[in-house]
């Protein structure tokens, strides 16, 4: 029997980041949606489909994800203003940095584990793609031990988080619990005796210059 | 309640040696405990549940919109005094009668401060249906006011005849699914090229219409794409099929739904941003008109 096409097709990676930079050059989709916030990043939904969703971010003030991945998604991200700092994780040395500059984009798979944050001065806008759409997110801690933990997440405690003048209200029985402990901008929400795995200090790269890197 | 005693056909409530019972077309008899549809009851229920404010809205399965004009008049009367009478930890949507869709039926809930119009998935659970209901719906959509699909059948939908012996949660699971499921696919079809600026909420997740969008698209219809004014509320449902709905949806059609008085509440089990998100931000964007039509 052959195999029947699938019902909703789902671009690779490398696809993802050509469209990302089409998108990026396509501002009429986007730029409505750019949006900064002091004290968090902003997401925008541009689109969503079966197979595909389109998100506009905004960063600024070192704005971090904290190390996470993107359960079964894969993705694709453009700069279009500002800087992005890329880590990904590195058992047993310091993570592999990359900085992404404006007009740059990159492309990764279901499997990789990484952090970004907004870096340089400048507050920055990016474009990202993920498919299938996301879901859920694994988010990491490290105990004081060392151990690894990853948390399941639904994408909206990522993308769509509590206001601050809410998280305030919430019983601290549910932050404990909450493991949002592994991004250094919800560090209100930080667990006792967890250590984010965004704490370390990671090399630090020159900020990359033009074209574009894959990684 | 008074309303549907003095009733001698269903949809009625009778009292017999087990209590109060509930009589519907098409479906068993059941148990009604009076005192769960206390006000005061039903307003500490909101504060244990720590909501600001409940919407309520006419239940739909009793058959009381499918009703000829002279025999729905009274009940939807009593309805809409009755819910337009409780305080402020609640709100309501506004209910018509099909028999003769007077698109006039829109206005006058609205005046008095409801919040939207709901209307028994039976009705519009074909194109067909839809366009019956169109003059109610394109009335509802120029007042930039949201629809609620519910349970529930309409005239030219009857429930068929219950057979002896079913299970209490039979409807619920046959053919409450079954009308939601078709309005959400009806709506798929047509009632959004019709009705382009409508905001439509489906309770009980459309009866997981939305989560067979790889079939449809299998079966030659449109692929899912995801629909800004379009909600889907999670009354019955738990953290399986809402994280199913969000893998589809996204989080931001979501809305929280309850079954109150007939169940207790579910919590939102996936997380404070899913909360807040079905409880808050989107209930928001769905209540809140847009901008003003010209």
């Amino acid at each position: 029997m052959s195999a029947s096409p699938s019902v909703y097709p789902e671009p690779t990676p490398a696809e993802m980041r050509e469209l990302v930079t089409r998108i990026a050059a396509e501002p009429d989709s986007w730029r409505h949606l750019v949006r900064h916030d002091p004290d968090r990043r902003t997401y925008e939904q541009i689109s969503r489909d079966g197979p595909l969703g389109l998100w506009v971010i905004c960063w600024m003030n070192d704005h971090d994800t904290g190390f996470h991945d993107h359960d079964i998604s894969s993705g694709a991200i453009c700069v279009i203003d500002g800087a992005i700092k890329h880590e990904r994780l590195v058992i047993g040395g310091e993570p592999s940095v990359v900085i992404y500059g404006p007009g740059d984009s990159f492309c990764f798979d279901a499997s990789e584990v990484h952090r970004m944050s907004h870096w340089g001065d400048v507050p920055a806008v990016t474009i990202h793609a993920y498919s299938p759409p996301l879901w859920r997110m694994g988010a990491y801690a490290t105990d004081d031990d060392g151990t690894l933990h990853r948390h399941s997440i639904s994408y909206a405690e990522e993308l769509r988080p509590v206001l601050p003048d809410r998280r305030d209200l919430r019983a601290s029985s549910t932050l404990s619990g909450t493991p949002k402990a592994a991004t250094a901008d919800a560090s209100a929400i930080k667990a006792p005796g967890r250590r984010s795995t965004g704490t370390s200090s990671p090399s630090r790269s020159k900020p990359k210059s033009g074209g574009s890197a894959t990684r | 309640m008074a309303a549907l005693s003095r009733r001698r056909e269903p949809p009625l409530i009778r009292r017999d040696d087990r209590g109060w019972l509930l009589r519907l077309r098409g479906e068993p008899d059941c148990a009604v405990d009076l005192a769960d549809h206390d006000p005061e009851r039903r307003g500490q229920w909101v504060e244990a549940d720590a909501l600001d404010r409940a919407l309520i809205a006419i239940s739909s399965p009793l058959g009381i919109e499918a009703l000829p004009a002279d025999e729905a008049a009274p009940l939807l009367a009593a309805y809409h005094d009755g819910v337009a009478a409780l305080d402020e930890r609640f709100g309501a949507w506004g209910a018509a009668g099909l028999a003769e869709s007077d698109p006039r039926q829109v206005d006058a809930p609205l005046a008095r401060g409801f919040v939207g119009l709901s209307i028994p998935a039976g009705a519009i659970a074909t194109p067909a249906g839809l366009d019956r209901c169109g003059a109610l719906l394109e009335r509802l959509e120029r007042a930039n006011a949201p629809l609620l699909v519910h349970p529930g059948p309409a005239p030219w939908s009857p429930a068929p005849d219950a057979e002896d012996g079913l299970p209490d949660w039979w409807p619920a699971m046959s053919g409450y699914v079954a009308q939601m499921n078709s309005a959400w696919h009806a709506f798929v079809a047509t009632g959004r090229a019709d009705h382009p600026r409508l905001r439509v909420l489906f309770a009980m997740l459309a009866g997981g219409g939305p989560l067979h969008a790889e079939r449809l698209a299998a079966r030659g219809g449109p692929g899912l794409k995801v629909d800004d004014d379009l909600f889907v509320d999670s009354s019955s449902y738990g953290v399986q099929m809402i994280d199913h709905a969000v893998r589809v949806l996204g989080v931001d059609q979501l809305v929280y739904g309850s079954d109150r008085p007939v169940l207790g509440s579910l919590d939102c089990p996936l997380g404070e941003a899913v909360r807040q998100a079905m409880l808050v931000t989107n209930p928001s964007r769905l209540l809140q008109p847009k901008e003003v039509l010209a």
